[in-house]
């Protein structure tokens, strides 16, 4: 086993020392990138076992929790810094054939964004999730404009709404350390009983709005629909694949693990299925792929938001899974859309028809994640919606069930006029060379069926990482041990 | 071992798929071999009604138990199944040379029958719509690969009809679960009986749902058309044939295994009948009077025979809804007798169009004298299906009309007589306008097509005559599937059957057709011969024609009856259906346009409000 810490240590000094590899070869930044995120998932995946049965947690500086900056590491931890460096490691694969302009800066961007947010899951204390968020949101902030044009616009609106939201979850932070007296996560959840109610709910307010901003929640998501279009296409993915399994992680951890009360989850139900059905509407009317997939993006986060929050055992799991399936197909989608939208030289859907036969690997990578997310058996989409359906059926939740079904239907309708675009219309047009992509297909594909015929795969993880969610008792105890 | 049934064409599509990129008759072939072999080894389990498999499997929490079990009924539709795309296989080896899609084409109709196959063996809901759900996206993936701009939106219609109703399904049957911890067919029958009425019959309407959806009754029929007509030649006999049957299959399921008719026996009756399965007779009554109008209004050869299908599939589900001995038994002869002669029309249309490539009728003439085959296969299938002695199709038909005048049913019975008549009107269209009359001048060369595209179309239409004159043998596997869902059996011998009226004699009748046959063979053979003169010179007396097709009297056939159905035909369900979709779908415009304008102030403000709306709702609370 390896010291976890180095999840977030090695990105950050590889990213900082990216321009003096940059200087030794120009090819080595993209290759950097890619060893350090595949050492974090061999890394991870050496802790494996030992997270499955025992949290980790990691004392700064030799001294005790709550007295220094701990790290934890349990299985939702877990699962969610394999989602966020799996993306990145997937799309380091796919920037292997890509060329930016400033690859160095690219890069030590691209691998900052990764330890930011491997840190927003990884970190025992507010403040450092504060942090962390900060660092996140700053390096995607200025990835979003290495597409050029239009970008610094995206980019710009971004940068308020996350000043916005930085305030907002800077004043919870502040409320919380003026009750409690500490910014340590379990010292706040086993001492938030005593806080004042009305002052209790006024912080998890703005925890709220400040993390929502991150996990992609109406009304606070429209800058997304712009990031995603605009940036380059490894953004976009890094973005939805990790940045947002990220957001979901706060928030699960905020309103489960700090304050949970019924309220809170009530406010995140309704504010879940709105997103989810308004970002469904909106993604049917789009003509432009990316920001098509976009709003798919918010309505599944609204979709995992909405699950989680129903706050039974089983539905935790739904929509653990769900956000498991979700990295590896927006991933995959993004980064299909990517070269197709490179070969057809437009980002309208309507000018990418016939490429099925000209760019065959792109348009299956896309036509698979496509069917997975909509559910069709075997693929592993179909396992967390029958997982879905049964879990909010299971809590008497017949209008979200609906909801949820007929958010599904238009998801259907407007995934499958790409699909058919893509193979069954005909457009005279000149193909251009685009980026090699057969590997990072090959990996996810694998994963979908592997996920759709075997999901007993990722049960236990599942299950323990329910459980953490679930139980804020046993994170206390663990963290605080016998003090 | 029923899993092979499954396993088997899903290996076998995929190899298809590999190997027909190098030979474009692989595939074909492989389909053939594929459904011959699954035709020999089911023949083989005849009887077998013991066989069954499961599975037991831990997910995520879940007790999952898988099922699978042979039954009467699924058996008879697994032979179908298999039956028909041999046939359409072979036919089809010859016929996809220029097929763009044929590689994906048959990869698609392997797994089609390996997913049909999993859904008439399933015993358990999750089986069930496994396979249900796949059957729907390979057919999807179908009817999108055809040649026509349309087909793409057809399939797209099909396919968000059909998952709108999966879904539906689902919902009942995780409801069904939650109750009764398992997905298997008989705690959720025992369950559904025990529980109270009302509910029950929603969980089962809604379990019901996809069917009525596949099966393309009035008002789920709206995909039917278009898919049908812009499927893949080679796919609409099956598309008709048998993805529809399908439908019907889970509707017996449902009725009878799934118990919904015992539980609304004791509901407000008429003339004994309770008011659902009323309902259910009358909505196959609409859709035999709506396919039937809307069929002969067509002049696209095709979907005037999907049209006609849909009219079909009215008798059925009246037969099925009445269910008794004599309807049911109904039903399923026309079930099967459907199957083949439809499939015999959309085999003898897919040869014409393989030799003219086109659809539309008025553009094609006089075939007859270059493809008489293929016209004597077609005009045997309409005679079956306006249900003329001594083909199948007049002996189902009867058996309905008898079910039906049994027990009473005015109304019923009259939409039955009017399908069955106008039917004539609607078949004889296409007999007239495509095999007679003129032939087109750039159609003199057009040659009878190749020997394996022959072969299917001769044993179906044997196949046709031999179950007209023997429909005993049909009888004998209907009565099996009678006994097993425990509804009485009608009487019959090998050539006759027991209606309610009296006894149906098919050797008698068909040893007077034969003779008169002879007669009139003699006759002919005894007349003068007829003068044979140039075709266009009938009308043109000899002047030059430039544009034969706008004196082509194929085109507006039944103008005058069309007049009478014109308003009528004018409020078209398809198209009430998209204007709702796509008004309710424009919401989604006017969301982005009230909240995602650009603005970036107000983005920020939205966070404050949300904080402000929130707040104040714990407040008030």
């Amino acid at each position: 086993m390896v010291n976890l810490t180095l999840i977030i240590a090695l990105p950050l000094l590889m990213a900082f020392t990216m321009p003096i590899f940059k200087m030794l070869n120009s090819k080595l930044p993209k290759f950097i990138a890619l060893l350090t995120t595949a050492f974090n998932l061999i890394v991870l995946s050496s802790n494996f076992t030992e997270i499955m049965a025992a949290p980790l947690i990691l004392e700064l500086g030799g001294w005790q929790a709550p007295f220094a900056i701990n790290l934890y590491v349990g299985p939702l931890a877990l699962v969610a810094a394999f989602l966020i460096n799996g993306s990145a490691f997937i799309l380091s694969i796919y920037n292997l054939s890509q060329d930016y302009q400033f690859d160095d800066k690219f890069y030590l961007l691209f691998l900052m964004i990764t330890a930011g947010a491997s840190g927003m899951v990884m970190t025992g204390d507010l403040f450092n999730l504060f942090v962390f968020i900060e660092i996140t949101s700053i390096a995607a902030y200025s990835l979003t404009t290495f597409a050029g044009g239009s970008s610094y616009e995206a980019s710009f609106k971004y940068l308020i709404i996350g000043g916005v939201g930085s305030v907002f979850l800077l004043l919870g932070i502040g409320f919380t350390y003026s009750a409690v007296g500490s910014l340590n996560l379990a010292e706040i959840a086993a001492s938030a009983g005593l806080i004042n109610p009305l002052l209790l709910q006024i912080t998890a307010l703005l925890f709220l709005i400040g993390i929502g901003i991150e996990a992609e929640l109406f009304p606070l998501n429209f800058w997304v629909p712009d990031i995603y279009t605009e940036a380059p296409t490894a953004v976009s993915g890094i973005m939805s694949g990790a940045v947002s399994a990220a957001g979901i992680y706060a928030l699960a951890r905020i309103f489960f693990t700090l304050f949970p009360a019924q309220q809170f989850f009530n406010y995140l139900l309704v504010i879940g299925v709105i997103t989810l059905i308004m970002g469904e509407l909106i993604a049917y009317q789009q003509e432009n792929i990316k920001r098509m997939l976009a709003y798919s993006s918010l309505a599944q986060m609204g979709l995992i938001v909405t699950v989680i929050s129903l706050g039974t055992e089983a539905a935790v799991k739904a929509g653990l899974f769900q956000l498991i399936n979700h990295s590896i197909l927006k991933v995959l989608l993004f980064i299909s859309a990517g070269v197709l939208i490179s070969a057809a030289g437009s980002k309208k859907i309507k000018d990418l028809a016939g490429l099925g036969t000209k760019k065959p690997t792109a348009a299956f990578g896309f036509t698979i994640a496509a069917m997975g997310i909509l559910g069709v058996p075997f693929l592993n989409g179909f396992i967390s919606k029958f997982m879905i359906i049964s879990s909010s059926l299971n809590a008497d939740q017949f209008l979200i069930t609906f909801l949820i079904l007929a958010a599904a239907l238009i998801e259907i309708a407007y995934y499958l006029k790409v699909v058919q675009k893509l193979y069954f219309e005909d457009l005279e047009i000149e193909v251009k060379n685009t980026a090699v992509i057969t590997v990072p297909v090959i990996l996810l594909t694998l994963l979908i069926i592997g996920l759709g015929v075997y999901p007993q795969l990722i049960a236990e993880p599942l299950e323990k990482a329910a459980a953490e969610i679930l139980n804020n008792s046993r994170y206390i105890m663990t963290v605080l041990g016998g003090i | 071992m029923l899993t092979k049934y499954i396993f088997v064409p899903a290996a076998a599509a995929f190899a298809a798929y590999i190997l027909n990129k190098k030979n474009k008759k692989a595939g074909a072939t492989i389909t053939a071999l594929v459904s011959a072999y699954l035709l020999l080894s089911l023949a083989l389990i005849y009887g077998s009604w013991e066989l069954n498999q499961s599975f037991n499997l831990s997910l995520m929490g879940y007790q999952l138990e898988f099922l699978m079990a042979l039954t009467p009924l699924s058996w008879l539709f697994a032979v179908l199944t298999s039956a028909i795309s041999l046939l359409i296989a072979v036919f089809s080896i010859d016929s996809q040379a220029d097929f763009k899609f044929s590689s994906v084409f048959n990869l698609n109709f392997l797994l089609v029958i390996g997913s049909i196959m999993g859904v008439l063996f399933a015993r358990d809901f999750l089986t069930l719509f496994i396979f249900w759900e796949l059957m729907t996206w390979t057919s999807f993936y179908l009817i999108s690969s055809g040649k026509k701009k349309m087909a793409g939106r057809a399939a797209y219609r099909y396919l968000i009809l059909s998952a709108a109703a999966a879904y539906s399904f689902l919902m009942a049957v995780i409801f069904i679960f939650q109750q009764t911890g398992s997905f298997a067919f008989e705690p959720a029958a025992e369950f559904l009986l025990n529980n109270s009425a009302p509910q029950s019959i929603l969980l089962l309407l809604a379990i019901s749902l996809p069917f009525w959806v596949k099966a393309g009754i009035f008002p789920l029929h709206v995909w039917v058309k278009d898919a049908h007509g812009n499927a893949p030649k080679e796919f609409s006999p099956f598309l008709s044939g048998m993805l529809l049957k399908v439908g019907f299959y889970g509707l017996i399921v449902v009725f009878h295994q799934l118990s919904f008719f015992k539980i609304i026996e004791n509901t407000i009756a008429y003339r004994g009948l309770p008011l659902l399965s009323y309902l259910f007779a009358l909505l196959g009554a609409v859709t035999i009077i709506t396919g039937t109008i809307l069929a002969i209004r067509q002049e696209d050869m095709k979907k005037l025979i999907a049209y006609s299908s849909i009219s079909q599939m009215g008798y059925i589900i009246i037969g099925i809804a009445i269910a008794t001995p004599l309807g049911f038994s109904g039903s399923m002869l026309h079930l099967m007798n459907h199957l083949i002669f439809k499939s015999t029309i959309f085999l003898a249309l897919a040869a014409v169009i393989y030799r003219t490539g086109t659809t539309k009728m008025y553009e094609v003439g006089g075939l007859i004298f270059r493809m008489p085959l293929t016209f004597a296969a077609y005009l045997t299938a309409i005679i079956a299906l306006a249900g003329i002695p001594p083909t199948n199709g007049f002996i189902s038909k009867w058996v309905i009309y008898q079910a039906l005048i049994e027990k009473g049913y005015l109304f019923l019975a009259l939409a039955a007589f009017f399908g069955s008549i106008a039917s004539f009107m609607y078949v004889f269209k296409p007999l007239s306008t495509v095999f007679l009359g003129q032939l087109k001048p750039q159609h003199q060369e057009i040659k009878e097509v190749p020997l394996l595209m022959k072969i299917p179309m001769l044993i179906l239409i044997g196949v046709i005559v031999l179950f007209g004159v023997f429909p005993g043998i049909q009888m004998n596997i209907i009565s099996q599937i009678s006994g097993d869902l425990g509804i009485e059996t009608v009487n019959y011998s090998l050539y006759s059957i027991q209606g309610a009226f009296g006894a149906w004699n098919s050797l008698y009748i068909f040893n007077v057709f034969a003779a008169g046959f002879v007669i009139a063979l003699l006759v002919f053979g005894l007349a003068k011969k007829s003068k044979l003169v140039g075709l266009l010179d009938t009308y043109s007396s000899g002047e030059y024609v430039t544009d034969a097709e706008s004196y082509h009297y194929a085109y507006q056939y039944y103008r005058p009856f069309d007049r009478l159905f014109d308003n009528l035909a004018a409020k078209s369900l398809t198209g009430f259906y998209e204007t709702l979709t796509a008004n309710l779908l424009k919401s989604g415009e006017s969301f982005r346009r009230i909240f995602a304008a650009g603005r970036v102030q107000n983005y920020a403000l939205y966070s404050v409000l949300l904080f402000v709306i929130l707040a104040a709702v714990g407040w008030i609370i």
